[in-house]
């Protein structure tokens, strides 16, 4: 069984984008601000859908705003 | 804490309350054995789970959002919905078996069950079911770990 783990620069690119808040950037992307904080601390990995929409705010690639960390157990 | 939260930690407290009343109401002057003839105590427990679904529905009614306004319930939300609904219904299902169980040891000599325990058991479903699954959701939005 192998199990992954998200990890996002959606803070830093927040950052970077004229210190949009987490509720900008959820409204933006059609989400919660929950799930925008849930997804900054690691706690929620989000649906393709999600991923490309908030790739496509900061017009990045997927890749660039998540990475996987595979851990095979 | 988002509007889904405060649905379910007014469900829990509504059917809890509800629950409260019920139980002990259903125990007192003879309980299962007497709740066939004892249309006072029926009355008022139904009463009891009228006012808890008026409740509920009043609770949902006005905890509602705007049309137009933003967005309230996303896909986590959802996702967070389906995993208490999967672990409610194991819940519930273990509740039931284990009450049938307990009713068929405690009453398989006389080869009769009084049929004021089915009463007591569907009641009781209902006030599990509703109890168990915003427990979970809160359990879930409130967890540390990563919801996938």
């Amino acid at each position: 069984m192998s199990s992954y783990k998200i990890k996002t620069s959606i803070r830093s690119l927040r950052f970077n984008h004229n210190e949009m808040t987490q509720q900008e950037l959820a409204e933006k992307v059609r989400c919660t601000r929950q799930t925008i904080a849930a997804l900054e601390q690691g706690q929620y990995s989000p649906s393709l859908i999600l991923a490309y929409r908030i790739a496509k705010v900061f017009r990045k690639a997927i890749e660039d705003v998540f990475e996987i960390n595979d851990e095979v157990e | 804490m988002n509007k889904n939260q405060k649905r379910s930690l007014y469900t829990l407290l509504i059917w809890s309350v509800v629950a409260a009343i019920f139980v002990p109401l259903f125990f007192i002057n003879g309980g299962a054995d007497t709740w066939g003839i004892d249309s006072r105590r029926f009355i008022v427990s139904t009463s009891f789970l009228i006012v808890g679904y008026i409740s509920f529905f009043v609770m949902l009614a006005l905890t509602r959002g705007k049309k137009g306004s933003d967005v309230e319930r996303d896909e986590r939300d959802t996702l967070i919905n389906r995993k208490a609904s999967e672990i409610t219904l194991t819940v519930v299902t273990g509740y039931v078996f284990l009450t049938c169980i307990v009713l068929y040891t405690i009453y398989e000599k006389i080869n009769f069950i009084p049929r004021g325990w089915m009463w007591f058991l569907g009641y009781t479903c209902i006030f599990t079911g509703y109890i168990a699954y915003s427990t979970i959701n809160l359990i879930l939005y409130s967890s540390k770990a990563e919801i996938k």
